[in-house]
């Protein structure tokens, strides 16, 4: 399996199968474009992605390397955030900074299923939570006080709740 | 000085309901026997004097023509409501107690709400759907400490989990009844009865992270997020999360408002806290809509009509799915009643047409599920057909539709697909319509007449030309007439057949039926309800001729013996096989 040397912001190179990274939109084009042959020994910098982080993703890539690959009309597809997969569960149990950055990282590579899951998680988290729950659970300031014409209606008065 | 009382009573009147076995006018199975004291309780089964509901099972989901499937699939009800029923007591009183009687496959009851005469719900109870053993249940749910009085129950239901169609016999009220004032009554309902208990919310159980952060430095990294990468956070959010983000912050606030999460949208799980303001605050945001359920809403809120109005003419540009089931004030009473209140735009409304013609090219799917299409004009008619071409599913499921305005429909939509006419009573002639969609409709799948009337087996033998059929239900349509070749036409024409209701077709024998057995191998579920006239030696051919078939309805079959039933399902395990009948 050809190989394919990835270097983090903070210098460390990871090399990875050429399939596994390609898992990742960014990278996919910019091999296809450049026409980078896998012989070479070149480094792809990822100035980015620091490699705590890189590391996570790789991690994700591999064990996703058999994934059917994301469809065209992805956009349609149904929206819910009850199918993440234990596997993807169990890697996301990390701090609120890991994840956010993780998340970043999925945007900026774009591996569409691990910016999927990863949004699904935070999804989650706000789910079922009162304003000021949520507040609390991502240390949000809030310095804000909805106007009158805002108003979000109130419960028995619509789907929020006073 | 006011006095209180313990007062038990019935319900004495129905006042609406989604879903129902038997035409507007028979009595028998319909939704009026759940008034009044139980006349079947303890007794167990099928009974005409009851309240009896149609779908069961799984089964219903898998019939698009009877079967929406969600417009937003992270917003679906927990609890799977897909009926409800509507009653009304002669007095209000502070529910203490509720029995339902249930005398056939029980279990189906999942939210009780109450309230007085056009006050506010108030939700009384709610719980999953029930696995009841097979014997008449006298429900009493334990009900949540509420301050207000009701005269009004509303069931919602889900009869997915149930095996066979259920029955409802009574619904019995009781608390205390205040026999004084208005006023006095306020006083009551402000120190005499418990304070309310914590309403539930809808929340998943998500484990929240914040715990395991604690050790790190507190951030905000919704700061460090692009917009982008919020809006497709909150795209998984079901609406009442939604609503709350916009609380949280400036920066969430803004975000969610954003179009691009306001295109699939179904409120009817909120129907009872949707109302003209609701639509309003939603106006803004949906420039983006597509799918649009408002099943259930509005019914309460007399200037909902007007602002349903407004907001549809300014939503309705990029619409592609609309259900509106049980809307109904589109409906005659309704708008006479608004029109005596002179600040109301009654003549905005003055029917459903008049919304539809707003729609656009693309629409495909439109259901109006117990809607009243009243004051048609020619004028309408043709706009509309000119602009809804592209229809995929048209639900008009007991509505009072007619051929004038049916068969144009028909004959501007060539990519229908699904359609549903269950209860249509003012279509002057099937036979008409099944004439027309074998022309103009050559990709129909499914096609569902239940209790529909003026069909003859002409009618029935041009289906056969529709070769596309997969759902069949033509449930009642033939009880009187014999289908003579009707079903050979049938079995040559659709042999991609996976479920036929002939349901009531008493005059079918086993010859007759013959040939579906032989071509539509693919069957999967048939009903042969109340035909007498097949035998058990013919009921043994199906299973051996249909080897995907996984439901089979058999109830009043008289001439099949029970003991066959029980001997065919120990022998068919992996088929159902329904069965009741007075005699069992």
């Amino acid at each position: 399996m050809p190989q394919l040397k990835l270097q983090s912001s903070d210098g460390e190179i990871f090399e990875v199968d050429v399939e596994i990274a390609k898992c990742s939109f960014t990278i996919k084009t910019m091999l296809e474009e450049l026409g980078i042959d896998e012989e070479d020994d070149e480094v792809v910098p990822l100035p980015n992605v620091n490699s705590a982080i890189l590391e996570k993703v790789i991690e994700w890539a591999t064990y996703h390397k058999d994934d059917p690959p994301p469809t065209e009309d992805d956009q349609y597809k149904e929206k819910r955030s009850d199918d993440i997969c234990e596997w993807d569960v169990d890697f996301l149990k990390v701090d609120q900074g890991t994840l956010f950055e993780i998340m970043l990282a999925a945007n900026y590579l774009d591996v569409k299923g691990l910016l999927d899951t990863t949004c699904k998680t935070v999804a989650n988290m706000i789910k079922g939570k009162s304003a000021d729950e949520i507040r609390k659970t991502f240390n949000i300031k809030d310095n804000f006080t909805v106007s009158e014409e805002e108003n979000v209606p109130k419960e028995n008065g619509s789907c929020e709740e006073k | 000085m006011f006095k209180t009382s313990e007062l038990e009573q019935f319900a004495n009147k129905v006042l609406e309901f989604t879903t129902r076995y038997n035409s507007h006018n028979h009595v028998s199975y319909a939704p009026c026997n759940l008034t009044g004291r139980y006349t079947k309780y303890p007794s167990y089964g099928d009974s005409p004097e009851t309240y009896t509901l149609r779908g069961y099972g799984h089964w219903w989901r898998l019939s698009e023509a009877n079967y929406q499937k969600p417009y937003m699939v992270n917003d679906t009800d927990a609890l799977g409501a897909e009926d409800f029923i509507t009653v009304q007591f002669s007095q209000a009183v502070a529910p203490s107690k509720i029995f339902i009687y249930e005398t056939y496959t029980p279990g189906s009851v999942v939210r009780i709400w109450g309230r007085r005469m056009k006050e506010k719900w108030t939700r009384l109870w709610e719980g999953p759907p029930q696995k009841c053993p097979p014997e008449a249940r006298k429900f009493q749910p334990k009900l949540i400490n509420v301050s207000c009085f009701v005269d009004t129950i509303k069931l919602e239901l889900n009869c997915s989990e149930l095996n066979h169609y259920t029955c409802f016999d009574a619904i019995l009220l009781a608390g205390l009844t205040a026999s004084g004032s208005h006023f006095q009554r306020k006083c009551l309902e402000a120190f005499g009865i418990p304070k309310m208990a914590v309403v539930t919310t809808i929340c998943d159980g998500s484990e929240s992270y914040s715990s395991t952060s604690k050790r790190k430095k507190k951030k905000d990294y919704f700061k460090i997020l692009p917009h982008e990468l919020m809006i497709h956070i909150f795209q998984f959010l079901d609406m009442r999360s939604l609503l709350r983000c916009s609380r949280v912050s400036k920066q969430w606030n803004e975000i969610s408002r954003d179009s691009l999460l306001y295109q699939n949208i179904s409120l009817k799980k909120y129907w009872y806290t949707v109302d003209s303001r609701a639509l309003e605050f939603f106006q803004n945001r949906c420039q983006n809509l597509k799918k649009l359920d408002l099943s259930w809403c509005g019914n309460d809120d007399p200037s909902f009509s007007r602002k349903f109005y407004q907001f549809f003419t300014s939503v309705c540009k990029s619409l592609t799915h609309l259900s509106l089931g049980n809307a109904n004030y589109f409906n005659g009473s309704h708008l006479a009643a608004l029109s005596k209140c002179p600040n109301l735009v009654g003549e905005f409304l003055k029917n459903i047409i008049s919304i539809l013609v707003k729609l656009n090219f693309l629409f495909s799917e439109l259901r109006l599920r117990n809607v009243s299409i009243i004051d048609l004009e020619y004028c309408h008619i043709e706009t509309l057909v000119t602009k809804l071409k592209k229809l995929v599913t048209l639900d008009l499921y007991s509505t009072n539709i007619t051929s004038d305005l049916l068969l144009p429909l028909l004959k501007s939509n060539p990519n229908l697909k699904y359609l549903n006419l269950d209860f249509c009573d003012d279509i002057e002639n099937l036979d008409d319509v099944i004439e027309v969609v074998v022309q103009h409709n050559k990709k129909l799948t499914g096609w569902s007449s239940w209790k529909a009337r003026r069909l003859s087996s002409k009618g029935v033998s041009l289906l056969g030309h529709c070769y596309n059929l997969e759902d069949l239900d033509l449930g009642w349509g033939l009880h009187m007439s014999p289908p003579e070749h009707a079903l050979e036409k049938i079995a040559m024409g659709c042999k991609g057949l996976r479920r036929l209701i002939l349901s009531g077709w008493r005059p079918l024998i086993d010859s007759m039926l013959l040939p579906i057995i032989e071509n539509c191998k693919q069957l999967e579920q048939l009903d042969l309800l109340s035909i007498k006239g097949i035998s058990k030696e013919f009921v043994e051919k199906i299973f051996k001729e249909l080897p995907s078939l996984k439901l089979l309805e058999l109830s009043f079959c008289d001439s099949i013996p029970f003991e066959k039933i029980e001997e065919w399902r120990r022998l068919h395990p992996h088929v159902l096989i329904s069965r009741c009948s007075e005699n069992d």
